[in-house]
């Protein structure tokens, strides 16, 4: 029994991690359709997660305020001022690993 | 090693600072008066220039270099005031002008901006934010977050109400840009009125801006960006000061910090757009087109070498800008439609 419980303790923290992994899918999908379809107009360009979106042009300081009302608006966050800075929002991952952060601080 | 930034003798001997930026303003002032007659007659075979005079410094070089250019019965200045500019500015411009010898023609854009609906499409966008906002108030926008961690420009609009009390709000986006863009009609409506003048003239309209505003795009397409010629746009502010003192515009003029007057409280240009003092501002600019390395630049500045960091990427992203602002409209025959600047990457 013991053995049997440790596999279902097993399948539910997997299954967990399947639905943590696949809403960061979501909102990694998300984040992207954004840039993609409102800030390159659905032009085709790759879009490299790690890259630097000021870095290449793709976000300007007008850019980065319009993100910024987006990841308000579409993920219920509050940005603050001092949020506003590069290493939260200057690539796919680091505005992702950002809405993580920023959404569990406003669960607390 | 070249030492790119060696303009003078001391240059070599002095760690990188201010004096990087010292000219023989004899010397120059002939070179910018040669240029101008030559270009106004020969290049756009025009009989004289128009000038709106704000009472500010880049404005009054001009009008002054133009006038030994060009002698003053064929320099036509434009005061253009509106009810929120300021009246201690228009009365320095007319005293210049007077003292100059030049004529002038007063032309209030303040009935054409109304009926525009700049002041009215401006308010409204601030409604939105502050719903009490309305005659009585006071407001500017200032530009936060320069030196602050590697923190993202973005812009908060400070709104005084008429018993004093001051509220400070970041904009958002859709607000920020209309207020920008019907704040704007003030700089192209000017601009129209100079063009009417010109036309009528036979005359070419002088654009003022110096090099800080011109490299790094503090000027409205269409407004204050629009000119015939720009005698001082390779000036850097510094040195536009240095050089009134030299062509002696009047003190009054000289001891006044640089302000946009665009916004009804006060609102220095470093506070809106260049986040740093011009003397600062101009170091750095010259350092970034002088190949100045950052350790160089960091105390010339009074900066650490992250805030050095911060600055340089800031004015990097705003000479973007500038060319975007400054190009002509992009064709199809242009081969790369998304190059940035393909004129000025064939220079460099």
């Amino acid at each position: 029994m013991d053995a049997f419980s440790d596999t279902t303790d097993e399948l539910v923290a997997t299954r967990e991690s399947d639905e943590k992994t696949a809403a960061e899918d979501d909102v990694r999908n998300k984040v992207r359709v954004y840039i993609l379809d409102s800030i390159l107009l659905g032009t085709s360009e790759k879009l490299d997660d790690g890259a630097s979106l000021l870095d290449a042009g793709i976000l300007d300081s007008t850019g980065t305020m319009e993100l910024v009302a987006y990841l308000e608006d579409a993920f219920g966050l509050t940005v603050f001022d001092q949020d506003i800075v590069a290493d939260n929002l200057d690539s796919i991952d680091r505005i992702c690993a950002f809405i993580q952060r920023a959404g569990k601080t406003a669960q607390q | 090693m070249t030492v790119l930034y060696a303009v003078s003798r001391d240059a070599r001997t002095k760690p990188f600072g201010p004096h990087v930026l010292d000219i023989d303003y004899g010397a120059e002032e002939r070179r910018i008066e040669t240029f101008l007659s030559q270009s106004v007659a020969r290049g756009l075979n025009r009989r004289g220039v128009v000038v709106g005079v704000s009472g500010g410094i880049d404005s009054s070089v001009c009008v002054a270099l133009a006038t030994r250019a060009l002698g003053a019965s064929r320099v036509f200045a434009l005061l253009m005031p509106e009810k929120e500019g300021s009246d201690d500015a228009m009365e320095r411009a007319k005293r210049l002008c007077e003292r100059l010898g030049v004529t002038y023609a007063i032309e209030d854009i303040g009935p054409t901006l109304a009926a525009s609906g700049a002041y009215a499409r401006r308010d409204a966008a601030i409604r939105q934010m502050l719903p009490d906002f309305g005659p009585g108030w006071r407001h500017k926008i200032v530009i936060s977050g320069m030196f602050d961690r590697a923190r993202i420009p973005h812009f908060h609009l400070v709104a005084e109400a008429p018993d004093g009390i001051r509220h400070t709000m970041r904009m958002p986006t859709d607000i920020y840009l209309q207020v920008v863009a019907a704040t704007n009609y003030k700089q192209r409506i000017r601009k129209m009125t100079e063009y009417y003048h010109a036309e009528r003239l036979n005359y070419a309209v002088i654009g003022t801006p110096n090099k800080l505003e011109y490299d790094l795009g503090f000027f409205v397409r269409g407004g204050d960006g629009l000119a015939d010629v720009k005698p001082i746009a390779h000036l850097y502010k510094s040195q536009v000061y240095a050089m009134a003192a030299h062509l002696g515009v009047p003190e009054e003029i000289r001891r006044q910090p640089p302000s946009t007057d665009t916004y009804t409280l006060p609102q220095s240009q470093e506070e809106f757009y260049f986040a740093l003092p011009y003397p600062q501002a101009d170091l750095l600019l010259y350092a970034m087109n002088n190949g100045v390395p950052a350790e160089s630049i960091a105390p010339a500045l009074g900066l650490d070498l992250e805030q050095v960091a911060t600055a340089r990427a800031d004015f990097a992203a705003k000479k973007k800008a500038a060319h975007r602002i400054l190009r002509d409209a992009i064709l199809i025959t242009d081969s790369e439609v998304g190059a940035e600047s393909p004129q000025a990457d064939a220079v460099q």
